[in-house]
């Protein structure tokens, strides 16, 4: 049995027992998924990329003093967020020093942005950052409930609400803008 | 509009990281090593022989008291203090002799010297000065 095969749970018992292959194959398992997140948060690939690096860095550290009371992704996610904040607090800070750059331009980007990627976040930016959240988390990542109110830090009927507002928000811009499916 | 729905899902799943990020992160944790955190231990160590040492050192100043305490509870019992045995105390007078107030009443004050005598002149005012220009005056004039 591969580490792939294994749990996400498993993989993380073996990286606490000392495994450092489990910790690549934790990098592996989640780190599109922490991109994603960290693109919505962030609105630029290039910081979505450092900050996605930077969760792992610290998952290194933080993972060893997990205590299996949510699952990892959960814990990720967490950590995902925090970082994010930071780096939206820094750019902030610098921005007042230099006029604030069109982040879709950046010519210097490493990244290949996806269209799909620019679709996704003009509408999500719209939403409140609550609903942007569960949106996130409960439509596009597919957690459960419980799990998205784990991972946001409220009561499951909070996330019932919060997902019902924005979809139909997104209803609404969606129509407004003409989207459809192709 | 569930289409719709699963669109935008999958518009959003198919955002990937981007290659060789592994090795980035790996990179990155090799390059950070942990604090060093050595000197926890060292101070819960110094604590904990302070703590230990604090008792035993209060133990050792309890059994050798200075030799005049010892005189004052001679009549008590040395485990037990009891309030009959803190009535029978009587305290040391003082060596330094008390002060009198008499002494202290006889002292005797060097005499003031003389009240200056003030002038018994009238103050001059304005009004007399005024008055010797006028004299002055009618002095040239004549």
């Amino acid at each position: 049995m591969s580490l792939d095969d294994k749990t996400d749970a498993e993989l993380v018992r073996l990286f606490k027992s000392g495994d450092s292959a489990a910790f690549d194959a934790i990098v592996r398992r989640f780190q599109d998924r922490i991109f994603r997140l960290a693109n919505v948060w962030l609105y630029d690939a290039q910081y979505a990329a450092d900050a996605t690096q930077e969760v792992f860095v610290r998952s290194h550290k933080g993972l060893r003093r997990f205590r299996f009371r949510a699952a990892p992704f959960t814990w990720l996610y967490r950590t995902t967020r925090y970082v994010c904040n930071e780096f939206n607090r820094r750019r902030r800070a610098d921005a007042l020093d230099d006029e604030p750059a069109d982040p879709d331009s950046a010519p210097e980007r490493h990244v290949a942005e996806h269209e799909a990627a620019q679709r996704v976040r003009a509408f999500v930016q719209e939403l409140p950052e609550r609903q942007r959240e569960v949106v996130m988390l409960r439509m596009f990542e597919e957690l459960s409930v419980r799990d998205t109110a784990q991972a946001m830090g409220c009561r499951e009927g909070t996330v019932k609400a919060l997902l019902h507002k924005a979809v139909a928000r997104l209803r609404l811009d969606m129509n407004e803008a003409g989207f459809s499916h192709e | 509009m569930n289409d719709d729905f699963d669109k935008l899902k999958r518009d959003y799943q198919a955002v990937e990281a981007p290659p060789h990020l592994a090795t980035r992160v790996r990179a990155e944790v090799a390059d950070r090593p942990d604090r060093i955190r050595a000197w926890i231990p060292a101070a819960v160590t110094m604590s904990l022989a302070i703590m230990l040492a604090i008792p035993f050192l209060a133990q050792q100043t309890g059994t050798q008291p200075p030799a005049q305490s010892q005189t004052q509870t001679q009549s008590a019992p040395p485990t037990k203090p009891s309030l009959s045995a803190l009535a029978s105390y009587t305290p040391e007078r003082l060596s330094v002799p008390t002060p009198n107030l008499t002494q202290l009443r006889s002292v005797t004050v060097p005499r003031m010297p003389p009240r200056p005598q003030l002038n018994t002149q009238r103050p001059q005012t304005s009004l007399d000065t005024e008055h010797e220009n006028l004299q002055e005056k009618d002095h040239a004039n004549a």
